[in-house]
């Protein structure tokens, strides 16, 4: 199992997020910083994809619109931590873990704290067999960026 | 005769006030035990009575009086005692619990019929009362933990609570025969 950093451009990041879920039939984590979760399902659906594979945990909006979306702060890593490690052990079999938009958490957390997250989810994934794929857009965050390279088996410019 | 007679009573008449003078040394004394008190404790002291002034059975007020540092008398008793020759008296007096600490006085005296008096005076320490301090900062450490205890649950509740909402997620899904 693999871990890989997608950097591309705002413009093409939708597209992107779309292309690598569906290039996944294994369950997914898929931990929404850019859209709600209603936003984001219809825009997978929309490009093709079954949703029902995919376990949503909404950092956008607190309003609880479904029971099986989990809602958690953006600024709460440790919470967003527990939650994705629990998925991990609950969840049978093969699975993948998608951050849509890593640099997002930049905007409610500190940068050392941000690679801290990412440090410890890569290597739990890693170590579960989980397949981590970690976007961000360009613009943003070059410098945790650069701190955070070396936890991802692949980095891709684009 | 009868002239010596008058004369001799007219002398004692006249001698009746200096022979009946009030002449008392008076002394007090606080134990070293007692130098150093918490408010809301008893100083105890003596006041030992030399009769001076004669030899006949008296009866004498005693008055007690303590004064904070602040020179503001605090407590006051008085009390009628027996005197013969000399008399010794232990008493002791309640410090009021919210004294300030510092040195205290306590004035014995003794009123004597010309208005003026018989005055002794010693002194002793008042000190912040410990037991109440100990108190306090027990109750204040027991306050400490409880809140620590309660952000600990809280904390370790929030966990428990994210799996469980987790745990019903995934077991939803698999009831719904989702194939994995």
């Amino acid at each position: 199992m693999s871990s890989t950093l997608i950097i591309t451009s705002v413009e093409s990041l939708q597209e992107r997020i779309i292309e690598v879920v569906k290039s996944f039939d294994t369950p997914g984590i898929y931990v929404s910083l850019n859209k709600t979760q209603k936003s984001i399902e219809e825009i997978l659906k929309k490009g093709g994809i079954n949703t029902k594979k995919l376990f949503f945990i909404d950092c956008v909006t607190s309003e609880q619109t479904k029971d099986d979306v989990l809602h958690i702060l953006p600024n709460d890593l440790e919470q967003l931590s527990c939650a994705i490690n629990t998925f991990i052990k609950d969840i049978p079999g093969r699975k993948v873990l998608i951050i849509d938009a890593l640099s997002t958490f930049l905007i409610y957390n500190n940068e050392n704290k941000v690679a801290a997250f990412v440090k410890e989810i890569t290597e739990y994934a890693s170590k579960n067999e989980v397949e981590v794929i970690a976007l961000s857009p360009k613009t943003k965050g070059e410098e945790l960026l650069n701190k955070i390279f070396n936890f991802f088996d692949k980095v891709k410019k684009e | 005769m009868k002239t010596t007679i008058q004369i001799i009573v007219v002398i004692l008449l006249l001698a009746a006030p200096i022979l009946a003078q009030d002449n008392y040394n008076l002394k007090v004394e606080i134990p070293e035990s007692h130098s150093k008190i918490s408010a809301g404790e008893s100083v105890w002291f003596t006041a030992k009575i030399l009769n001076l002034g004669n030899e006949n059975r008296k009866d004498i007020t005693l008055k007690f009086e303590m004064y904070d540092p602040n020179k503001k008398l605090v407590v006051s008793k008085a009390e009628t005692a027996a005197i013969e020759t000399h008399a010794s008296f232990v008493r002791n007096l309640e410090i009021p619990k919210n004294s300030p600490p510092g040195v205290y006085i306590i004035y014995v005296k003794i009123p004597y019929s010309d208005g003026t008096e018989a005055v002794s005076q010693a002194s002793f320490e008042v000190t912040t009362n410990k037991k109440a301090i100990i108190i306090i900062g027990v109750a204040i450490l027991l306050l400490l933990i409880l809140i620590l205890l309660v952000i600990w649950i809280s904390y370790k509740w929030k966990k428990m609570y994210l799996k469980m909402k987790i745990h019903q997620i995934v077991n939803k899904k698999l009831r719904q025969n989702f194939k994995f």
